[in-house]
């Protein structure tokens, strides 16, 4: 059992995060003819993400953030946590607040980046399959046609869906600076592989990476 | 059987003159340490620790029944068993071996190695236990723990990744703040980190694409947007974020050793340690094909690997028994790869004669069984150190005819009093003086197991 397992877990919990009702149509496409309700999102909190993360992370790294009290049966929040000294964000609310080291380390990074590297993986492999499975993130975009550089409503899509994850991950639109940095490695990428895929690739698994989706300090 | 201690050249000091002096012992304890680097000269100082967990049985490992433990009825009968009769290594008489260690007899006689047995445990809770064991130092206390002797040394050291634990995690007091090791459950795992975004787990259409190139655009931009928030986030963050960009630094350190693939065991070295190729499971066999792998990757020099499952409190001898059979297996295939191997930083010079190895368990065994077929923890502990530096075939401690740990003065096994006690902080500021330095030996302990090695490490 290897990274899948998180990947499974944490693309579940990302599909979730885009709330109740179905996403808006993709531009140009026929409207439909059902009533839906009014989409919300709701940023996923690192620590309802952890619960996933939690699972995965004792499964694959064995990082094991509670261990349950032999005697009693009741679940408490163990040492290893505190000893491990890998404050990932929200994932290590279970660990004392006494006991926290509150600088990241080395490997912090390395288990963020490693967790986040095949998470980005099938969110994008998942983009690109055909056909089009029903749980994909990629719903506001061609993922293999709408880019930066395209025409204004490729642009429009690409931009969209890029919002999307920003709204998904950080409960917040990207900034223009951010837009533009992106947008900046998305069209080299592209361009370089002559693939969007790709390019989506990078983008999603940097986000994933980025030191905001690992702390949460609002 | 009588017990057969022999006795190196003994120093003027007693050691019980030494522990009233409050001096160091002598025994080639004193000489100042030299870290050594590639290419100064100095041959490379590499430290395994390998934690036993739960308290192994030493009547089955290094302290087996003999000689007037054998009438002594205190022992449960199947110690007396012609079956499971202890065996001397070869060549070194003192070194007794209980059913649990015979598999790896013939990797003890090939390489130096000493036991160290009836140190006396005060506490009888693992975790204490085990930190006092690797750390020397007794603490009751849960809101503080102390460094073991990896993470001291990996501290103190310009090395980076300081320190590597593979396994459960070991005590690392203040380390953990300011040199933290690099930590993980399995090799897999460690693999999977350090090797950074890997094209192993990329399907097509992606795998065509995939690059060092598209690594790299994607770290500089993670670099980039980190930035970004950075400058935004509010001040009371500031030294949190700071610290994650120079984290950032210090991981292209890790993926620029490009160590994909070298920490994972082939097929072969799969079957010749005795597990499953590809398999991720915690288990001695893994753990010490892990211990060679960390060794010839030079990661770290300063490693620590550690295996569960010795707390028999039930099936001593459905669990304890077969389990040590196993590591002792395990372990003789290691001795074999340490002795075969040339370390990466001295290829004159083989791992076994650049590495010391100290091989614990937080304590030992009640002598008789329970009515459950197991044992409960035992008041006293044991300990197994070899390689780099040591005194071959010496046992240094012992316990009596009820296994109660005895005293030790003069080389010779006494009645134990409070300035005859061996304990484990003499055995750890014994190893810290043999691979670190005397400041870091004596800030555990001022006492020294003469004998123990023959030369600085």
């Amino acid at each position: 059992m290897g990274p899948q397992t998180l990947c499974g877990s944490a693309l579940i919990v990302l599909a979730v995060a885009g709330g109740c009702g179905s996403p808006p149509p993709l531009a140009g496409a026929p409207p439909t003819t059902t009533t839906t309700a009014p989409v919300t999102v709701a940023r996923l909190t690192p620590e309802q993400m952890s619960k996933s993360f939690v699972a995965a992370l004792g499964t694959d790294y064995g990082i094991v953030l509670s261990q349950v009290n032999p005697v009693d049966q009741v679940e408490f929040y163990s040492y290893v946590a505190r000893d491990f000294a890998v404050p990932l964000g929200g994932v290590d609310f279970l660990a004392h607040v006494r006991d926290r080291d509150p600088l990241t380390k080395v490997q912090t990074l390395l288990v963020s980046r490693a967790v986040a590297w095949p998470l980005a993986l099938q969110i994008v492999q998942k983009g690109l399959e055909l056909p089009t499975p029903p749980d994909t993130l990629f719903v506001l975009c061609d993922i293999a046609v709408d880019r930066p550089s395209g025409d204004a409503a490729s642009a429009a899509r690409w931009e969209a869906q890029l919002q999307d994850f920003y709204l998904r991950l950080f409960a917040r639109q990207a900034t223009p600076e951010e837009l533009a940095r992106i947008a900046q490695t998305f069209e080299r990428v592209a361009a370089a592989e002559d693939d969007t895929g790709a390019a989506w690739l990078v983008t999603v698994y940097a986000l994933l990476a980025s030191l905001e989706t690992w702390h949460s300090w609002r | 059987m009588a017990l057969n201690h022999p006795k190196p050249a003994r120093p003027s000091l007693t050691r019980r003159e030494l522990l009233r002096a409050g001096v160091v012992g002598v025994g080639g304890a004193l000489l100042p340490g030299a870290r050594a680097r590639a290419g100064s000269g100095v041959a490379p100082r590499r430290f395994l620790q390998i934690n036993l967990e739960g308290g192994w049985d030493s009547a089955f490992a290094t302290d087996p029944v003999v000689g007037t433990k054998m009438g002594s009825g205190n022992y449960e009968a199947v110690y007396l068993s012609s079956e499971l009769a202890p065996q001397a290594v070869f060549g070194k008489p003192s070194l007794m071996l209980g059913p649990g260690l015979a598999p790896a007899a013939n990797a003890f006689a090939r390489i130096p190695t000493a036991f160290v047995n009836g140190m006396f445990m005060e506490v009888s809770g693992h975790d204490f236990a085990q930190q006092y064991m690797s750390s020397g130092i007794l603490s009751l206390s849960n809101s503080r723990n102390y460094p073991a002797i990896p993470a001291i040394l990996g501290a103190a050291s310009e090395t980076f990744p300081p320190h590597v634990v593979i396994g459960t995690a070991a005590p690392l007091g203040d380390t953990r703040f300011t040199s933290p090791p690099l930590q993980a459950y399995s090799i897999d795992a460690l693999n999977s980190m350090i090797t950074g975004p890997s094209e192993a787990l990329v399907a097509s259409p992606l795998r065509e694409h995939y690059n060092d190139g598209l690594v790299a655009e994607a770290h500089a931009l993670i670099e980039d947007l980190d930035a970004l928030v950075a400058d935004r986030a509010p001040p009371s963050v500031q030294q949190d974020l700071a610290a994650w960009r120079t984290s950032s630094s210090k991981i292209e350190q890790i993926y620029a050793k490009r160590l994909a693939g070298v920490l994972t065991a082939t097929p072969e070295m799969a079957l010749r340690y005795g597990f499953e190729p590809g398999a991720v499971d915690v288990s001695p066999e893994t753990q010490l094909a892990a211990a060679l792998l960390l060794l010839q990757s030079n990661l770290s020099p300063y490693i620590t690997v550690t295996f569960a499952s010795f707390d028999t409190h039930t099936q001593q001898m459905e669990v304890q028994l077969p389990l040590q059979q196993r590591f002792a297996r395990a372990l003789d295939v290691f001795i074999s790869d340490l002795l075969a191997t040339g370390d990466p930083t001295d290829e004159s010079l083989t791992l076994a004669d650049t590495t010391t190895v100290y091989i614990t368990s937080e304590f030992v065994r009640t002598p008789t069984f329970s009515t459950l077929g197991g044992t409960e923890h035992w008041p006293s502990a044991s300990a197994i150190v070899l390689g780099r530096g040591v005194n071959d075939g010496v046992v240094i401690g012992a316990t009596d005819d009820g296994a109660e740990a005895l005293g030790w003065d003069g080389f010779e096994p006494v009645p134990t009093t409070e300035t005859t006690q061996l304990l484990p902080d003499h055995l750890v500021a014994t190893l810290l003086s043999h691979v670190g330095t005397q400041e870091q030996a004596d800030s555990v302990s001022p006492v020294r197991l003469d004998g123990l090695f023959v030369s600085k490490g």
